[in-house]
């Protein structure tokens, strides 16, 4: 590392509490090692997103914005750092190869899943779940009390869903009349 | 999922801070690993040995249990300014032996150095006060009441009671829960913290205290000197090995520098880490960023 006199002189000025940087003899030498700051890189804490227990995580991204490193937030009192195999895997949802890129179906009777554009999928669930519905729906009981429900249909939200999107997700199988509703609550 | 016990990620407290003469022995280690290391760190060396003679003749007055109790609840450190007690003797020859270490190997700086090394004159006991300006963090008001320069002098205050403050750590480490400490500032003597480790096995970042070594650990994604929790504030920089990272914060302009003990199979001691990673400290320093408070007003020597 070349630094000048002056320049040298101007950053050891100050002494960091024990330290005093090296001489200016030492400096001539040019014999300080290098430290060169390349590469500075970000760090986020954030909730894993598979199972329910919510673990703490430390995600770290480079320059480009991508994740270098994902591991446990030892700050964070559920797990202090620790995580399991999937939990550490976490990086891989955003960079594996074979994660999944579009919806994949499998048509009835078909051994083979195909990939199919979102419209597509959406709207076909949007399909046949009103077919389903109106199938299956039931205005009364066996004892003639209003009930206006589906047992054809049930929901099951993820662990990653947050507490608005679990709002959002009863406001709507409710109004269709669904009963068997869960999700694995967590955050 | 594998819930960590607590008690295998912060109750790692180590019989720390050692001692002067082991620090001395680890640093003499090191350079012969590295023998780069050895122009910027034989001033160090020098250092330790000096401590070393007074940290064997020094042994701090104990302090009330219940008293140390009653100020970590408040948040208080358990050694408050006014509790500091040493026997001038020993801190006026320690005071004189790093002035002297220092224009030995910093000639530059020995003129500035010369009256500092005879300050107070005669009053020793004004050694003694020096040391609550010391701790109450005020060492710049005396800088500016004697007229030296503030950071060689804050240099000399430091490396001079840390030995002193190293003893009463080493009292006061038993009455500390660090568990329930978890703060920027150290519990012992209220210092600042210049270096951390992240520990084993998962990463938890503990502080070294900037004057009496004490270790404790505090959140990882905040600015110790300033609570920044921005993640695009307070960004780090790795080595190329893996083994440092440097810590800088945008909004106080401060840096941290951090060993990765994950990284190693050896135990390091971190006060000797502190010194043999000056090349961060440089590097930090280029790019603006400053290790105290009073960085701004650095002067050129």
């Amino acid at each position: 590392m070349k630094i000048t006199r002056r320049e040298f002189l101007k950053l050891t000025a100050a002494a960091s509490g024990s330290l005093l940087i090296p001489s200016s003899k030492a400096l001539a030498a040019t014999t300080v090692p290098v430290f060169p700051l390349h590469k500075k890189v970000k760090e986020a804490a954030t909730i894993c997103p598979y199972c329910s227990c919510g673990c703490g995580l430390i995600i770290a991204t480079g320059p480009d914005g991508h994740i270098i490193n994902a591991e446990g937030d030892p700050d964070n009192p559920h797990n202090r750092g620790a995580l399991d195999p999937k939990s550490i895997s976490v990086r891989q949802l955003s960079q594996s190869p074979l994660r999944l890129k579009k919806p994949l179906y499998r048509a009835p009777g078909a051994k083979e899943w195909q990939e199919v554009e979102w419209d597509w999928a959406i709207t076909e669930i949007a399909k046949r779940i009103k077919a389903t519905r109106d199938a299956t729906f039931e205005r009364t009981n066996e004892q003639g009390v209003t009930v206006n429900r589906t047992q054809a249909i049930a929901f099951l939200g993820g662990a990653a869903n947050n507490s608005e999107e679990c709002y959002l997700a009863v406001k709507l199988t409710r109004a269709l009349g669904l009963v068997y509703i869960d999700h694995q609550a967590r955050i | 999922m594998q819930k960590a016990k607590a008690d295998e990620v912060f109750m790692e407290a180590k019989a720390r801070p050692v001692e002067a003469k082991e620090l001395a022995e680890e640093l003499n280690r090191r350079i012969a690993e590295r023998p780069e290391l050895r122009e910027i760190s034989m001033p160090y060396l020098a250092i330790f040995s000096a401590q070393a003679r007074v940290e064997t003749a020094f042994f701090p007055p104990p302090l009330s249990g219940e008293s140390v109790e009653a100020r970590l609840s408040r948040g208080f450190p358990a050694l408050v300014p006014e509790d500091f007690q040493a026997d001038s003797g020993q801190i006026r020859w320690l005071w004189e032996e790093i002035c002297a270490i220092t224009a030995r190997y910093f000639p530059d700086l020995a003129p500035a150095l010369e009256p500092i090394s005879r300050w107070p004159g005669g009053q020793d006991d004004r050694l003694l006060s020096a040391s609550r300006y010391y701790l109450r963090g005020e060492a710049d008001l005396l800088a500016k009441e004697t007229g030296f320069k503030p950071h060689l002098f804050q240099f000399v205050l430091n490396n001079t009671f840390h030995p002193f403050l190293r003893c009463y750590a080493r009292m006061l480490a038993p009455l500390i829960n660090i568990e329930t400490w978890y703060k920027p500032y150290c519990p012992v003597c209220g210092g600042e913290p210049d270096f951390a480790a992240l520990t084993k096995p998962y990463g938890a970042r503990w502080l070294l205290c900037s004057r009496c070594d004490f270790e404790w650990p505090y959140r990882r994604l905040s600015c110790p000197f300033c609570g920044n929790d921005n993640p695009d504030q307070y960004l780090y920089v790795p080595s190329e090995n893996g083994k440092y990272r440097l810590y800088l914060c945008d909004r106080c302009r401060r840096y941290l520098k951090v060993i990765d003990l994950r990284e190693l199979v050896e135990e390091p001691l971190l006060p000797v880490e502190r010194i043999i990673t000056l090349p961060l400290d440089i590097a930090a320093r280029q790019e603006g960023y400053g290790i105290f408070e009073t960085f701004a007003q650095e002067e050129e020597l």
